[in-house]
């Protein structure tokens, strides 16, 4: 009985299919999802469950964004990944979705009801359709070149998979691989059983016509190396926050331990720096306030103590905002900590020591530090504390409509 | 912006791709296709066990191979394996194969939490062509690697038990099938404030019938009371256009002087019972959005209620809006935040005060420029671009000044120059000083606190509420806007 309902819903199924699949010609969709972070994977989701055909675009070689890189998120400290990663199958299994990975736009035509978008897909040097994902040609690959899904803190090989739950899961090759620079090398080409490695590949223009398109192409991080501050790219152990996710993740560099990029020690004492980039009015500075950094230290600080509970941590700030739902009992938590000072101050760096890399943070950090600090933490601020740790943020927003009622349709729309 | 931001807005923007595209939905849609289910009613029990190291999650505490070497002696195993991320894409896709391969006919996964992971795995076992029922997860994340990071042994010991029991429990598992049930497409909103009437609005522009149940005798809520933003749009025009919108829409259906007094059902399909205007009416829906919004806490603290000259930051701005000389005259200004918050009883940031006093700040010193204003805060909260206001109002000599919550400000009723003040005691911690600022009136930036009947809907509805008594959404991060009894 089962099995005969089963049968009729199958034929039924597939007659539905066929009908769906000389409707939906290749290149024609409902909406088009520019960016492939955890917004556009929401929004593709929620419009194909509604019923609607949709290309999701990504530039970087999968889907995921920044939220793949984050370790854990606060306040409830849920590992990001392990929360993500089921939607990225969700969205590479969903009938209405089709993911467009390596892919940017290059012009939008015509107005709403009606777009005619040219995108261009970057070579992968690999054809998505044939690669398994099985990494034999990673393991051959001769080159290795800093790892971008890991901050630049680990190597990876010129060809690799974006990060292991990766959708699609196949490889791509980047432009340090010796055939696309001199044409020297074809060891992938010999290894792969599935020919899928194609060095010859072009720039591929795709044509799509879509009735509306979502843009959620998210954030970049602040460079502090840009404005030369802090150190950053001339200390070692100097990172910014984002590297520091990858340096407390399970699947970062050193597998979970916090090491010192300079000697790959575990750091004891380690400075968070807040509002850098933002919340200035200086050249290369921004105006705003990112509002994530305050509860994403907290979260660090948490989880730091939680790698080794001897860490001293201080934490540089000026106002702690603590503006989500359970954000102030997480401040509190992180707060009561033993060998955790938070400390009301902008902070500059003094010096990096030679011999042994440590950072030392200057003595007086103005008149409110030490009206402020417990004269123990005036000894230690003295001392070199190893790490140095700040906070990226977002620029260049896209412009919303002006009014707060419909800031999710950007007026272009 | 936090994820989940990211995630409302992305369905906010999903929700106006809806409304715009209403016409074709459906139209290139396709089904998924599945591989047809094997009976497996006359076969044996043939158990496969996938263990996942979850990168290093896992695997760092837990003897993953030991716990396979162990599952692949179980009664009815006839397959054991580990895998570095079982639920990545290309494992799935192996886990599928491997049941039509090796017959196998029940799945247990050793892994993370079946919350987040199993309807990824219950569609992996139709991939494979057996019921999706015939799945176990084994919890040897949470239930070991995290609870007992510091005790490998114990912890490995522990995952194979509840592996064990895991393939126990899968042999007597029954097929079971879905099918989908009727379900009334008509929308029920709960609230007629700005994020009721744009629900509102949202469902009936994707052609859904709604019906917007208000307990006041008005349409607009808090946004009543509120003129300005911080940017300085009209709020009242908007208002006013939202609620001609939704008036005017033929499918909105509205009630005012609402109570809610009963509701049955279940999602789908819910009845509940209003009684509006004097009338009593049933409402059949299958889905229900609460937007019963929030209210400003009455101070008790700081002479609230007993001096005229004490009010709330949204009394401030009805009486700027009306232009009442006695406020926008006064000669000095006194604003005190987190009054009533981020303290014992309500440990929580009401997350609007701090740009409200900044805005009310900015619009005082635009009518009245010699104005003395002081904002006594404990951390300025003007996340995103509300920074930019923070600094103009600095700029226009606002006087900023932090208070510790054990040195709080104290408030006196004193004399200055034959005039009758209040006095403001309160510390300077740059100038290591007690000050005293003579005011005229003085501001409390009062918290945000759950409208009076959300608890009286929450248990209508069976809804959960947070400790600080709002409405408790059903995963933090991504399901920010559901409930957890879907």
């Amino acid at each position: 009985m089962a099995k005969e309902l089963v049968e009729k819903q199958l034929v039924e199924k597939e007659r539905i299919e066929k009908l769906c699949q000389s409707l939906a010609v290749s290149d024609f969709g409902d909406v088009m999802v520019v960016g492939g972070g955890i917004s556009g994977i929401q929004a593709s989701l929620d419009l194909a469950t509604a019923g609607f055909r949709v290309y999701l675009v990504e530039k970087s070689p999968t889907i995921g964004g920044k939220m793949a890189q984050l370790d854990k998120t606060f306040p409830t400290n849920d590992c990001s990944m392990c929360i993500e990663s089921p939607k990225f199958i969700e969205c590479d299994r969903h009938p209405n979705i089709e993911i467009l990975t390596y892919t940017e736009v290059d012009s939008v035509e015509g107005e709403a009801g009606d777009f005619t978008i040219t995108l261009t897909k970057k070579p992968r040097y690999v054809i998505e359709d044939k690669c398994t994902g099985c990494t034999v040609c990673v393991e051959y690959c001769p080159v290795q070149v800093p790892d971008p899904f890991n901050q630049d803190l680990s190597s990876n090989k010129a060809i690799h998979i974006y990060f292991s739950q990766a959708v699609p899961l196949v490889t791509y090759i980047d432009e340090n691989c010796l055939y696309l620079k001199d044409k020297k090398c074809t060891i992938c080409q010999g290894v792969c059983q599935n020919d899928a490695i194609d060095l010859h590949q072009e720039p591929e223009k795709v044509v799509v016509k879509v009735g509306a398109i979502v843009l959620s192409p998210g954030y970049e991080t602040f460079d502090p190396e840009l404005r030369d501050d802090y150190g950053y790219g001339k200390m070692e152990n100097v990172v910014t926050s984002l590297d520091f996710e990858r340096l407390l993740c399970a699947t970062g560099p050193h597998e979970g331990e916090i090491l010192r990029p300079s000697d790959k020690k575990h750091p004891h004492k380690i400075a968070w720096i807040h509002c850098v980039g933002s919340r200035e009015v200086i050249p290369g500075g921004n105006s705003y306030c990112s509002a994530v950094c305050c509860t994403y230290i907290q979260k660090q600080v948490i989880l730091a103590k939680d790698h080794d509970a001897d860490t001293q941590a201080f934490i540089f700030h000026n106002d702690i905002r603590s503006i989500g739902k359970d954000f102030e009992r997480f401040y509190q938590r992180a707060e009561k900590l033993p060998g955790v000072t938070f400390i009301r101050s902008y902070v500059s760096i003094g010096k990096e020591i030679p011999e042994t890399k440590n950072v030392i943070l200057p003595q007086t950090c103005g008149t409110w530090l030490i009206r402020s600090a417990s004269s123990s933490l005036r000894r230690d601020s003295v001392k070199p504390i190893p790490l140095i740790l700040w906070r990226p943020h977002a620029r260049e927003f896209l412009p919303a409509e002006p009014f707060w009622a419909r800031w999710i349709s950007p007026s272009r729309l | 912006m936090d994820i989940p931001e990211s995630v409302m807005t992305a369905s906010g923007a999903g929700a106006l791709c809806g409304h715009l595209l209403q016409y074709r939905r459906g139209k290139l849609a396709r089904e998924r296709i599945y591989p047809p289910e094997r009976d497996v009613s006359e076969e044996e029990a043939r158990v496969g066990v996938f263990v996942c190291h979850c990168g290093a999650n896992i695997g760092r505490v837990v003897d993953v191979p030991s716990v396979v070497e162990y599952s692949s002696t179980l009664d009815n195993v006839v397959h054991a394996e580990e895998g570095l991320f079982v639920c990545s894409t290309d494992a799935a896709e192996q886990i599928a194969n491997t049941i039509r391969d090796k017959k196998i006919n029940r799945v247990v996964v050793a892994a993370c939490t079946p919350r987040t992971h199993e309807p990824l795995f219950r569609d992996t076992l139709r991939e494979g062509g057996i019921n999706q029922y015939f799945f176990e997860m084994a919890n040897i994340r949470e239930h070991c690697s995290w609870v007992h990071s510091k005790q490998k042994e114990e912890a490995t010991k522990k995952a194979k038990d509840i592996v064990r029991m895991s393939v126990a429990r899968t042999i007597h598992l029954e097929p079971l099938q879905e099918f989908d049930l009727p379900v009334n497409k008509t929308g029920l909103v709960v609230g007629g404030g700005l994020a009721g009437m744009t629900s509102a609005l949202a469902l009936a522009n994707q052609g859904f019938e709604v019906h917007l149940v208000e307990k006041d005798t008005e349409l607009g809520g808090m946004a009543r009371r509120i003129h300005t933003t911080l940017e300085g749009l009209d709020v009242q025009a908007y208002l006013s256009d939202l609620i001609r919108k939704v008036y005017q829409h033929p499918l909105i259906h509205v009630s005012h002087d609402a109570t809610i007094t009963d509701v049955s059902g279940y999602v789908g399909n819910f009845t509940t019972t209003v009684k509006s205007e004097g009338k009593v009416k049933e409402i059949r829906h299958g889905a229900a959005i609460l937007a019963t919004g929030a209210d400003e806490y009455k101070p008790t603290e700081y002479f609230y209620g007993q001096d005229d000259r004490v009010l709330t930051q949204l009394e401030l701005e009805e009486q700027i809006a009306k232009g009442e000389k006695s406020v926008i005259d006064s000669r000095s200004l006194v604003m005190i935040q987190c009054v009533g918050c981020r303290q014992e009883d309500r440990n929580y940031c009401a997350r609007v005060c701090c740009s409200q006093a900044i805005k009310n700040a900015l619009k005082l010193k635009e009518i009245n420029p010699e104005m003395d204003i002081a904002i006594l805060f404990r951390d300025m909260r003007t996340y995103g671009f509300a920074e930019d206001y923070y600094r103009q109002a600095a700029e226009k000599d606002v006087k900023f000044i932090r208070w510790e919550p054990d040195d709080k400000p104290q408030v006196e009723s004193a004399t200055e120059e034959g005039k009758p003040v209040l006095r403001i005691n309160v510390p300077d911690p740059i100038l290591g000083q007690r000050l005293a600022l003579d005011a005229d009136l003085l501001v409390l930036s009062a918290a945000v606190i759950p409208s009076k009947g959300s608890r009286e809907i929450a248990r209508l509805f069976k809804v959960p509420l947070s400790p600080d008594g709002f409405f408790q959404e059903a995963h933090v991060k991504l399901r920010p806007a559901y409930f957890r009894n879907d």
